[in-house]
This record gives C-alpha cells, sequence and structure tokens, in this order.
C-alpha cells in the first residue's frame, strides 16, 4: 500500500520534475543547467517519506502562512501614506510651478531658455512686450502628461522663475486637467510659494 | 497603543459617561475610523505630541521615541474623507520630512503681497471644480489660437 | 554661389593700378563726406577696392575649388546668413576684375603662405588664409574703424599685438593669431568690453545670435574682477521701427557709420568719450531713413533690436525660408524667419546683384500686414448686399455663370501690384479663352505698349547703376520707389563722384543731386540740348537715365518717353558696352505682366471703363470708385480685404506671397520666385489653383494641372521667367528702329508716384508696424 503510494508520488514527482525541465526550456535557460531526474531521484526510503509526508499535510502552505502571521504581529514598516508621508528631498522635482517676485511681479521674464532645454518639449512660450516696456511671456505653458519631470527647466532658469515644486499630489481624472497653462503654473506658484521658498533658501548653498 | 487607546476612552467615560463619550467619539470621527483601518491607525494613536494645526484644522503630530523612523509624524484629517493634497504648503514640507521647521517657524517665508489659499486637488469632483486651462472650451477667457485676423466686411 | 553673370561686363578703371586714383581721392563727394572724411574714409575705399581686386585673382588661382573655399572661409563663430556670407561677397563683386600678378603680395598667416592683393588689411589676409578673427566693429562694407579692438594678432617683429582690422597687410608679414600672446589680448578686450555691457542676455533679442555672446564663449571669463556698478545709458527714440537698448552699446560705430555711409543720413552720432561715450542722435530725432532698420543687422551685439518683432521670438526658434521680397520691383532676396504659422521677422539675404545685404524697411516690417485684415473663405454678396461666406464651388459657380452672361468685349481683368507670374498667366489665358483681351497690370498704365523689352527694365542692371558717373532722374522720386537703387546710385555719387540730376517732384535722396526743375519743358531742353545738363550728360563717359515708372500715369507719356530717348540718343546712353536706359517699375508684378503680354491685347483696347461689366481684380486695390461701374460684376481674388474687397461681388480668397511658390521679376529682368514660409490661412487656395478651378466651370478648361504645367506655359510665353534666378538682359533695338512719336510735351508737373512709401500695398495698408511709421516719418 505504501509502496504503491510512493510509487504514485515518485510518477507525480517525475512529471513534476518534466514539467519543470519544460518550464526551463520555454524560458531558454541552458539545458545542463536544468537538474537531472537521475540527480533528483530520492536515494533512500526515508527521504521519499519525508517528501511524501511534507506534500501530504501542506506543510510548506503551512509554513508561508506562519511567515504571514508572524509578520502581522510585527512591527509595520508600511508607511500609513495619506496620514503619514514619505520623505521628500529639498530638491524633489513635483509640479511645476511659476515665481512671482517679493513684490507680486512675476520672475518670468520670457528667455525660453526653459523651451529651448525642455528634452521633452513640453514647453510651449511666446512672449511679447507688455505695456510698460518689460518683457513677458503671454503664453506659457506646459504639457505636464509630457514632462519627464528632469528639472532642466528650472536649472535652465536664470531668474527662478520656473521651479519644480515638491507638490506630487496633481492626478487628474481627465488628460485636459494636466495641460497647464500660464495661468495655472502662477497660480501654483502663489499657492506653494512658502515651501519652495523654504526648499531654495536651504538648497541655496549647493546650487 | 492599545494601553493609551483603554486609559483615553475610560478617561472619557468617566468625564462625559458612556452616553456622553460615545457621542463625542461620534462627532470626533473615532467612531467612523472603526470602518477604516488607515484612519483607525492615526485615529486612535494618542501617544503623539500635537506640534500644529493648519488653517483647515488638520492636525500634525509627532512622536519622536519609540516609534519607527519614517513614521514619527503624522497628519490626523480635519476631513472624513481624507485627501492627501489638502496639507497646505507650510507643513507640507514638514510632513515630508523636507523640512524641520513648523507652519510657525516659515512664517516669514510666506508671501504678504499675492498669493491664494490652498486648495486640496479636486479632479473629478465635478467641472467647475477643476481649473480649465486657457485652452478649454469651459474657460471663461478662452484664447483665440487663430494666428490671424480675418477681414470682416464692414459697411 | 557662383558670381553671377551680367550682360555688360564694364572695363571698368578701378580695376588697374595706373587709373585707379579715382577710388583713392581724397575729396568728399558729398554732403555725408564730412562724417567720414580724412584716412579713414579713403582708407576703407581703398581696402575695399583691393577685396574686390583680390577676389579676381582668386578666381585665377583657385579655379575649380572655389564653391568648398568658400564655404570654409565663411563659416566662423558669428551667426546669421548676412553675416555668413561675407566672404562670398567680395569674390561676387570681384568677379568682373582682372587679376593681375605683380599687384599681389605673399604673407604668412600661422605659417600659412597666402597670396593677397596689395592694399589688403591683415585681417582680410587672415580670412583669405581660412583664419576667422573675431571682430566687433569691422565691417566689409563699412569704413574702417580700428576702435573694438578685438581682432588683435600678432606680427612678427612687432612689439605690441596689432589690430588687424585696420592694419594693411604689407608683403612678407608673417601673422599669428593662435599664439598665447593674442589669446590674452583678446581676453582683456573682452573683459574690458564686458565691463560695462549688462548681463541681461535672457532679455536681449540678439540673444542666441549675438556677436559678444559668441565670442565671449571664446574669450570671456566666467567670473568678473569688476566690482563697480554698471554705467547705465538712457535710451533713444530711433521711430517705431528700430528699438534701442543703449546699455547694451559696446561703441562700436557701425550704426553710426552706417547712417552715414550707406543710409547718407547724418542723424548718428558718437557723443562724449571714455566711460561716457554714447551712440545718439545729436538732438532728439529720428532716424528718417527707408534702409534704417539694416542697423539691427550690423549691430553685433542687442543695442540696435527691431522694435516691432521685439521680444517675439528667439532666434534658435526660427525656421527660416528664403525668399523674394515683393514690396517693390528690385525684389530683394529676404529670408522669412516663421514660428509655425506666423511670420516673425523678414531678414535679408545676401545678393551682390540685388540688395547687397539690405532690404528696405517696408520689406522687413510691413510683414505685420500678413497677419491682418486676410481674406479667408469665399463671399459672394447676397440680394440684400451683404457678403456672406460660401464653399469653394458655389462661389466660383457664380464667377463662371456671370463671366459667361457678359460679351466678352464687356470683360476686363487687372492684376494687382503683388500678382505672381504664374496666376497672371493662368488669368491671361483664361481670359484670352473667355474671349477677352482686355488686361493690365496695376502700375503699368492701361496702354502700355510690351513690345520693346529694353524700355520697361533697368537696362543697366541694378549692381551696374553704381558704375554710372552721369544720371538723369525723370519723374521719379527714386529714394521711395526703389530705396536699393537709390543706394547705388548713392555709391555712384560718393565712389565716382557721379552727377545727379533731377526732373521730377523735389525730393531728398540723401545724396548731392541737382534738382533741375519739375515740369517737361526742362526735360524738353535737355532733349534740345540747351540745358547744361544735357552736356554733363553727353561728356560722361557712362551716362544713365533713370525714368520713374510714374510717367506712365501721365497723358502724355509718349513725348515724355521721346523726350527721353532724344536724350539718350544725345548722351550716346545706350552703346554696345553700357546701355544706361533705366525704367524703374514701381510693383514686383509688373515686369512680369509685360513679359507674359498682360497687356490690352491689339484687338482691345482698355477703351471706355464704363462698359465694363465684368472685372477680374487679381488683388488689384488701386482702383478708384470711378474705375469700376456701378452694374459692373466685380470678382476679386487676393488675399487682404482691402480698398477693392469692398466693393467686390464675389471674393475668392488667395495667398500673400509668403505662403506661396512664385515667380516674380524684378525691375532690372532679374527672374526670381518666392517659397512658401507659412501656410496659407483658413480656406484660401492658391491663385493660379482659383484660376484653373473657375476655368473648368467656366467650361474653358486650361490645360495645366500642376505648377510646373503653368510654369511650362510660361517658358512658351516669355522663357525668361523659367529660369530662376537669372537675369535676362533686353536687347536695346537700333536708334532707327524706334517709333516716330509725334505727341507733343504738356507743361503739368510730374506728380509723385508714391505718396507714402510706407504703405503701397494691401500687406504694407494692413501693417500696424507701417502706420505707425508713417505717422512717424510722415514727409516733411
Amino acid at each position: 500500500m505504501l509502496r504503491l503510494a510512493s510509487r504514485r508520488l515518485l510518477q507525480a514527482e517525475s512529471t513534476g520534475f518534466r514539467w519543470v525541465a519544460a518550464n526551463r526550456d520555454f524560458h531558454s535557460t541552458p539545458a545542463s543547467a536544468a537538474p537531472t531526474p537521475e540527480a533528483r531521484e530520492p536515494k533512500d526510503w526515508s527521504t521519499v517519506l519525508d517528501k511524501s509526508m511534507n506534500t501530504l499535510f501542506l506543510a510548506e502552505l503551512f509554513r508561508g502562512m506562519n511567515l504571514a502571521l508572524k509578520h502581522f504581529f510585527d512591527k509595520k514598516v508600511t508607511i500609513n501614506y495619506p496620514f503619514e508621508k514619505g520623505p521628500l528631498s529639498p530638491r524633489f522635482r513635483g509640479e511645476h510651478a511659476l515665481r512671482r517676485y517679493a513684490t507680486g511681479e512675476e520672475r518670468c521674464i520670457a528667455c525660453k531658455l526653459c523651451e529651448a532645454v525642455c528634452p521633452a518639449q513640453a514647453i510651449t512660450i511666446e512672449a511679447e512686450a507688455r505695456e510698460d516696456g518689460s518683457r513677458r511671456t503671454t503664453r506659457y505653458d506646459i504639457d505636464m502628461t509630457k514632462c519627464i519631470y528632469c528639472g532642466f527647466c528650472q536649472e535652465a532658469c536664470p531668474v527662478d522663475a520656473i521651479v519644480e515644486g515638491p507638490n506630487f499630489e496633481f492626478v487628474t481624472e481627465t488628460h485636459e486637467e494636466l495641460l497647464y497653462d500660464k495661468e495655472k503654473l502662477l497660480q501654483n506658484g502663489d499657492r506653494w510659494e512658502t515651501e519652495i521658498a523654504e526648499n531654495l533658501r536651504t538648497e541655496g548653498l549647493y546650487r | 497603543m492599545a494601553l493609551s487607546l483603554a486609559r483615553a476612552a475610560f478617561n472619557a467615560i468617566r468625564e462625559k459617561g458612556v452616553g456622553g463619550a460615545l457621542r463625542s467619539a461620534k462627532e470626533q470621527g473615532y467612531l467612523a475610523a472603526l470602518l477604516d483601518g488607515n484612519l483607525a491607525n492615526e485615529k486612535f494613536r494618542f501617544d503623539g505630541q500635537l506640534i500644529g494645526t493648519d488653517d483647515f484644522g488638520n492636525e500634525y503630530y509627532e512622536k519622536t521615541t519609540g516609534v519607527q523612523h519614517g513614521r514619527h509624524r503624522w497628519v490626523v484629517y480635519k476631513d472624513r474623507t481624507y485627501n492627501a493634497s489638502s496639507i497646505p504648503p507650510e507643513w507640507h514640507g514638514w510632513l515630508h520630512h523636507i523640512t524641520d521647521r513648523t507652519a510657525e517657524q516659515l512664517e516669514g517665508l510666506k508671501p504678504r503681497r499675492y498669493g491664494i489659499e490652498h486648495t486640496r486637488n479636486r479632479t473629478g469632483e465635478g467641472e467647475q471644480y477643476i481649473y480649465h486651462a486657457k485652452g478649454h472650451a469651459l474657460n471663461p477667457n478662452k484664447r483665440d489660437w487663430k494666428r490671424y485676423q480675418e477681414w470682416i466686411p464692414a459697411e | 554661389m557662383a558670381p553671377r553673370c551680367r550682360r555688360y561686363p564694364l572695363p571698368l578703371p578701378r580695376s588697374s593700378t595706373g587709373s585707379g586714383s579715382r577710388r583713392f581721392s581724397f575729396s568728399p563727394v558729398d554732403s555725408s563726406s564730412a562724417a567720414e572724411s580724412g584716412v579713414a574714409g579713403s582708407t576703407s575705399r581703398a581696402l575695399h577696392s583691393g577685396v574686390a581686386w583680390y577676389a579676381g585673382i582668386r578666381g585665377k588661382f583657385y579655379e575649380g575649388k572655389q564653391s568648398s573655399d568658400f564655404y570654409k572661409w565663411g563659416s566662423g563663430l558669428s551667426l546669421g546668413g548676412v553675416r555668413h556670407a561675407r566672404v562670398a561677397s567680395m569674390a561676387a563683386v570681384g568677379a568682373k576684375f582682372e587679376a593681375k600678378p605683380e599687384d599681389c603680395i605673399e604673407v604668412s598667416v600661422d605659417g600659412k603662405d597666402v597670396t593677397i592683393a596689395k592694399g589688403m588689411t591683415v585681417l582680410q589676409a587672415c580670412e583669405v588664409a581660412g583664419v576667422d578673427i573675431p571682430r566687433f566693429c569691422y565691417h566689409p562694407r563699412l569704413s574702417i574703424a580700428g576702435n573694438c579692438r578685438m581682432c588683435l594678432v600678432e606680427v612678427e617683429k612687432t612689439p605690441k599685438p596689432v589690430a588687424s582690422c585696420a592694419m594693411p597687410a604689407l608683403p612678407g608679414m608673417k601673422i599669428k593669431t593662435t599664439t598665447p600672446l593674442v589669446k590674452k589680448a583678446r581676453e582683456g578686450v573682452m573683459e574690458f568690453l564686458l565691463i560695462n555691457h549688462p548681463l541681461d542676455c535672457p532679455i536681449c533679442d540678439q540673444g542666441g545670435e549675438c556677436d559678444l555672446q559668441d565670442q565671449s564663449m571664446v574669450y570671456g571669463s566666467d567670473r568678473g574682477r569688476f566690482i563697480e556698478a554698471k554705467r547705465s545709458v538712457v535710451d533713444k527714440n530711433l521711430g517705431p521701427l528700430v528699438k534701442t537698448v543703449m546699455t547694451r552699446c559696446i561703441q562700436c560705430t557701425r550704426c553710426v557709420r552706417f547712417a552715414s555711409e550707406i543710409a547718407g543720413v547724418q542723424d548718428l552720432g558718437v557723443l562724449g568719450r571714455g566711460g561716457a561715450e554714447e551712440i545718439g542722435t545729436y538732438v532728439e530725432r529720428l532716424m528718417v531713413s527707408e534702409l534704417s532698420g539694416n542697423v539691427i543687422d550690423i549691430c553685433p551685439v542687442g543695442a540696435l533690436t527691431a522694435k516691432p518683432s521685439a521680444f517675439t521670438a528667439r532666434s534658435w526658434e526660427l525656421k527660416s525660408t528664403e525668399s523674394i521680397d515683393v514690396s517693390d520691383a528690385i525684389g530683394a532676396n529676404i529670408r522669412i524667419d516663421s514660428r509655425g504659422p506666423e511670420v516673425m521677422r523678414i531678414l535679408p539675404r545676401l545678393n551682390e546683384e540685388v540688395n547687397e545685404e539690405w532690404i528696405s524697411d517696408k520689406a522687413r516690417f510691413a510683414y505685420d500686414g500678413l497677419k491682418r485684415q486676410r481674406l479667408n473663405e469665399p463671399l459672394i454678396r447676397s440680394a440684400d448686399g451683404q457678403l456672406e461666406p460660401v464653399s469653394w464651388a458655389r462661389a466660383l459657380k457664380t464667377v463662371a455663370e456671370a463671366a459667361l452672361k457678359v460679351n466678352p468685349d464687356q470683360m476686363a481683368a487687372i492684376a494687382g501690384k503683388l500678382s505672381d507670374a504664374e496666376a497672371m498667366m493662368a488669368l491671361k489665358d483664361l481670359m484670352n479663352r473667355l474671349g477677352c483681351e482686355r488686361l493690365w497690370v496695376e502700375g503699368n498704365g492701361e496702354d502700355t505698349v510690351a513690345d520693346l523689352r529694353s524700355n520697361y527694365l533697368v537696362n543697366s542692371t541694378i549692381a551696374g547703376l553704381e558704375n554710372t558717373d552721369a544720371c538723369l532722374l525723370v519723374g521719379t522720386e527714386l529714394r521711395i520707389e526703389a530705396p536699393l537703387l537709390n543706394h547705388r546710385l548713392r555709391k555712384a555719387v560718393r565712389n565716382l563722384r557721379a552727377k545727379v540730376g533731377v526732373v521730377g517732384p523735389e525730393t531728398e535722396l540723401h545724396f548731392k543731386a541737382e534738382h533741375l526743375g519739375n515740369n517737361a519743358e526742362v526735360l524738353a531742353s535737355i532733349a534740345e540740348g540747351k540745358h547744361p545738363f544735357a552736356q554733363t550728360l553727353s561728356k560722361a563717359k557712362f551716362p544713365s537715365i533713370v525714368v520713374g515708372s510714374g510717367v506712365l500715369q501721365r497723358s502724355d507719356k509718349e513725348a515724355v518717353l521721346a523726350a527721353v530717348q532724344t536724350i539718350s540718343q544725345n548722351a550716346n546712353v545706350i552703346r554696345d558696352d553700357w546701355n544706361g536706359y533705366n525704367f524703374v517699375l514701381l510693383n514686383a508684378a509688373q515686369a512680369a505682366g509685360l513679359d507674359l503680354g498682360f497687356v490690352p491685347g491689339s484687338r482691345a483696347t482698355v477703351g471706355d471703363k464704363s462698359s465694363i461689366k465684368f472685372l477680374y481684380l487679381l488683388g488689384a486695390d488701386d482702383l478708384t470708385p470711378e474705375d469700376i461701374p456701378v452694374d459692373a460684376f466685380v470678382v476679386y481674388q487676393g488675399h487682404h480685404g482691402d480698398r477693392s474687397a469692398y466693393r467686390a461681388d464675389v471674393i475668392l480668397p488667395g495667398v500673400a506671397y509668403s505662403e506661396k511658390e512664385g515667380t516674380f521679376e524684378n525691375t532690372e529682368g532679374r527672374t526670381q520666385q518666392t517659397s512658401p514660409a507659412v501656410p496659407t490661412v483658413g480656406d484660401a487656395r492658391d491663385d493660379w489653383k482659383i484660376i484653373r478651378a473657375l476655368s473648368e466651370l467656366a467650361g474653358v478648361k486650361l490645360p495645366y494641372d500642376t505648377l510646373n504645367g503653368v510654369r511650362a506655359r510660361m517658358l512658351a510665353v516669355a522663357p525668361n521667367l523659367f529660369r530662376v534666378d537669372e537675369l535676362e538682359p533686353a536687347t536695346p533695338l537700333p536708334k532707327e528702329s524706334l517709333p516716330e512719336v509725334k505727341a507733343k510735351l504738356e507743361s503739368s508737373p510730374f506728380k509723385r508716384a508714391i505718396e507714402n512709401f510706407y504703405m503701397t500695398d494691401p500687406i504694407s495698408r494692413a501693417s500696424k508696424t507701417m502706420a505707425q511709421s508713417t505717422a512717424a516719418f510722415s514727409r516733411s
């Protein structure tokens, strides 16, 4: 009886092996790397018995579940996201913002260096002279779906006007909402100035 | 945690009675938190030190000892349908461990002559809540993309 | 860019050393010489003759590898098409000169021996050797100032570095341009230049195409040693075209020299010295010149930039298209810089034969008219008198039906100033097939005879006019009608001390000219030889006559032209080696229209205009309401809603010159083509295609379906219009064959052909910039 069972197990095992071997072939692993059935043949009855018991009583399954149970009672390492937030660098490159001077005058002078440097060509700028004769943009669009957040635009900016702020929580439901225009970018700047200024202040030494 | 939770519950019942404690627990959102594990995780964390409260009523806590690093600062949202983007920039850096300065310490960097109030990301809540860019049909100042002016046969 | 063929190669004295003294003359030749009298001015002239000379030698020595040499020389740090082609221009100028080995010297540049002409400067020698010398103040078309010091090189056995632009090369000179001494010297110069130059490259329109920016990449330091405040200079108001940011000025004085030497206005000058040195107008006044926009191009920094296009575009984001200007009949070569569907600016392109490297302000700044008042969909006047947008099919059907209803004798077609040859060809074919021969081009007059081609061209060629030594202007304000031709004549006055007499409206030509009177009697007395200017003309070696096409509007034009013919016969203006009879056209379409025979046919003169029942206007806008009968059916095909569009019954939107590939012939008979730089607006279509589609609906299908088909037809009618960029000179007829004219001269004065230089065509009339210029520079 036991013998019969073990033979069946053996058969199952060998078919399993075949399956594994076939699988390896499928993944184009060199054939020599796969263990040959002879090498893995059980040598004696105690090994066969061990293996059969493991299989019969689902020992591996319980070992896995035991591990899960252990971690269930362990101290959590996961950050509980919306309440606790992961660390960011002061140089984090998130949502773009156009900054202003302390007087409220927009910084951007339409030099178009960010447009020129943008590797994704996400920025579109049009400019002309404002009534007071200063050089300003009439259009400053960033296609946030094109942007690769490389930060070249803020590197190129001679007046620290375009910055990539610390905000990354600006997902939208529609594509259009991610096509930012100048007004939106200035709004971002107005909203985030406190933190942007703090980050620029702390990193100013190294820039 | 369990101990501090029990102590807080006991204190509340002793002060207000069972009914009063339950009512205030409901008002403060503790009962709702029972259905939301993530929320409960922070809601029933009474061992933190309240660092500050922002303009929207979100409370910022910190516990520096006996806590895993990276989980030592947390926020308890005022809003029951908590939204990650409702953290204002004064607290954003603090909560993200970018800086150790709190909103009071960053007060000096807040622009005096401009600035708008922080709003959370309201995408999907309706057309009236989201920003429409100049090219969008719903923007009142919709931009004319025609690059030439056509002749209008005037009288 | 091979030197173009010239019909009349002139054996000019300046090619030989012996008789070349004229070029070296010190005496001032016109009012502007005061500004550049003395050594500098004369040296420069000598030097330029040297350049021309050298090119002749080069042609001989380096035959066969010309083109590769050109590009090597042209390459360098300086940007911009015009500046690139600097060296190529030299060869083009000098193609007509003979090389003489005894006029050559040998110098060594960085160890490489080069043969150059006597009189060339060290800088030019270096250019010959293929070494690019940085420079700010030196410009090959201006006198030498030598004040920027950027071109310092080392010459062996001299104690100090020398300014190569002002140093004549001497035989056996050993020039070194790569030594540490040179680098250090130039770095020092750059540091001085940058003391007061503001760090505002991000907001400077010159940024990206700035000589100073480029050179500072090579010779500039990454930090400054000067902590003192930079100086700032009050900006000058030069009018609505040129924007000044005088703080950026590095005092190269190129603009001052341009104004006095090329434009001929003494408005700019240098004030103060040292740190207080400033460029300015002595008293507060505008720079009134039709060529004033060119100071923008020659300014090496951003001190002078274009005001209309201020801040709108960066050089690196523009797409350049080489094209032809159509604002006048000169056909200046231009580069249309566009971004997306918009023309952002227009710059000159080098063509020594036509415009050198200058263009008029109208050509440069009228482009904003291309974006205003555009016709973008077919319109039909409905029963209630309103123009309504309709489909192309319906508009064309309406026109075809109206045309077929009318007797061919009652039809007429007028081509406008800006029409291209293809459209005129198609329109002529269409009208002829419909049986109508009442065709004419605006400006040519209604009964012009197009038989004698030499009668309506600038026969001396535009470049050739600078060789004249006596010139009679008849009924033309050359400065306004053709500023670039006026500049050529000015060169003749400056270099050859040409005598210029003017019969016609009194006008400021910006050079010394004798106003002989403004009536036909003066002309008659010159023709009879009584007038002293008749002697001046007959004594001249290369006499020329310039007749303005405003003469065609006179009722006694045949008599005037006959008088001019008599003068030219008496003064021997037309010879085998020189044809000085020049007829200056006003509009880009005129010459091609005449070549194509877009004139009233022999069987049908224009006659009584009130009989016209069907009038086809191909962009013709200079019509008075009296020209169009009330009951006529008017079709207006054009790109701008200008004057005629208000009267039209059907409007067919065509395309402007910046949007089409069209052939134009300039006033000297040179065929050139525009290239489309921007897409067409709205529903507009190519002009010849509209006419082709109309012909099908009218039942007289034209036999061509492609642009090349139209051109093949043009080849059959006027072969010269098929040879693009070639000058097809007219063969002057023998004197005997000229028709005898019996008409009498009238005493009425010559009228101005152009009242306002800045607004002559639908594009410039739609332009805001041109309106501002009109207001600012109104005729004094």
